[in-house]
């Protein structure tokens, strides 16, 4: 009976003891998976390349433009019926920034809508929708247009698997290190 | 090995001297199985205490490196933008003694190793610093903030500022 007692004893305490079973949730977020942060941090961030969207009229935007700024003209243009295929390049760019931000453990999804007084209208996703289910973590910003109108930026970040984070590590170490293919011991 | 056989032998001869023992004559050798069935237990009981409060020191001792990470990050940052938070960093000005002067002040002993990159709009590494402690490395803790910082050619720029604690 003992011998029983002890066990059970020493299993409870076991199981309460075991790794995983402390509270994980942190009040102060590490930058890169914070959503709200990565989102001012972008926003704010200069554009870096020079580019040329080919609109109705040619619109120069230069390296030093705000990423808030660029993503405004967009919204304005979309809103105006422009064809999203225009901003191709600087979607990619901007998809380009932020997967940088946040890599390697989050993906970034940049979601927008024009805030309208009957409905909201969702005007792009970059790269594509994100995963609707699973762990996901979110932070909306306003930017309100020239001519009135409202426009809702959404960032979400999904936490990236481990083959993803090992892949894009991987990649972006030989990136860093100025590595065109990646070398054989870096590859899983 | 032989002090194995001789001890297995002995418990089997002890064992049989019980089961033996039909006239119910207490003694020593009749209560072995029961000494050996608690001292077991017992055993059992303070190994498991022994791991539970390993981990629970273990865990302790990790919190408390990840609220100095975040605390000294917090206040690197701070450091670096003044007194506007969300200032643009100046990225010229980052100097390396006074980010580790505020980051010794903070630790109060502990090891620590911190590094300031830009990732956007081209990758380098602005700052390292670390600190002379030889304290041994037996669990660490680490935390990461974002900030923008102004670059010789005018970009605004995202830095990473990322310290680990030991």
């Amino acid at each position: 009976m003992f011998f029983v007692v002890a066990i059970t004893i020493s299993s409870i305490l076991l199981y309460y003891a075991r790794p995983g079973t402390n509270d994980t949730t942190s009040t102060n977020p590490d930058g890169q998976t914070d959503p709200e942060s990565v989102l001012r941090v972008f926003l704010q961030a200069s554009l870096g390349e020079e580019m040329v969207l080919s609109l109705d009229r040619e619109i120069h935007i230069s390296p030093s433009t705000e990423i808030a700024e660029c993503l405004l003209i967009e919204l304005e243009a979309l809103a105006l019926g422009c064809d999203i295929d225009c901003f191709a390049p600087m979607n990619e760019k901007l998809c380009s920034i932020l997967e940088t931000i946040c890599s390697p453990v989050m993906q970034p999804y940049l979601l927008s809508m024009e805030l309208l007084d009957e409905e909201n209208l969702q005007m792009f996703s970059l790269p594509c929708d994100p995963p609707q289910s699973g762990t996901r973590y979110a932070s909306s910003v306003e930017l309100p247009g020239p001519d009135g109108s409202l426009f809702l930026l959404t960032l979400v970040l999904v936490p990236a698997s481990l083959s993803e984070i090992r892949d894009v590590g991987a990649c972006d170490l030989d990136l860093r290190l100025g590595i065109d293919q990646p070398s054989a011991d870096l590859q899983p | 090995m032989l002090l194995v056989v001789g001890v297995s032998h002995l418990l089997v001869d002890s064992l049989s001297f019980v089961y033996q023992d039909e006239s119910g004559v207490g003694g020593f050798f009749e209560d072995l199985p029961v000494l050996v069935f608690v001292l077991a237990g017992t055993c059992v009981m303070i190994l498991s205490a022994v791991s539970v409060s390993d981990a629970i020191v273990s865990r302790e001792k990790i919190k408390e490196l990840e609220y100095l990470a975040n605390r000294c990050a917090d206040r690197v940052v701070s450091e670096l933008v003044g007194a506007h938070p969300g200032a643009v960093i100046m990225v010229e000005s980052l100097c390396a003694t006074r980010l580790c002067k505020v980051i010794t002040d903070c630790l109060d002993g502990h090891g620590f190793r911190m590094g300031i990159a830009m990732v956007h709009p081209v990758f380098e590494w602005l700052l390292e610093a670390s600190s002379a402690s030889s304290a041994i490395l037996e669990s660490a803790s680490s935390s990461s903030r974002l900030a923008n910082g102004l670059t010789d050619e005018g970009y605004i720029a995202v830095l990473v500022v990322r310290i680990i604690v030991w």
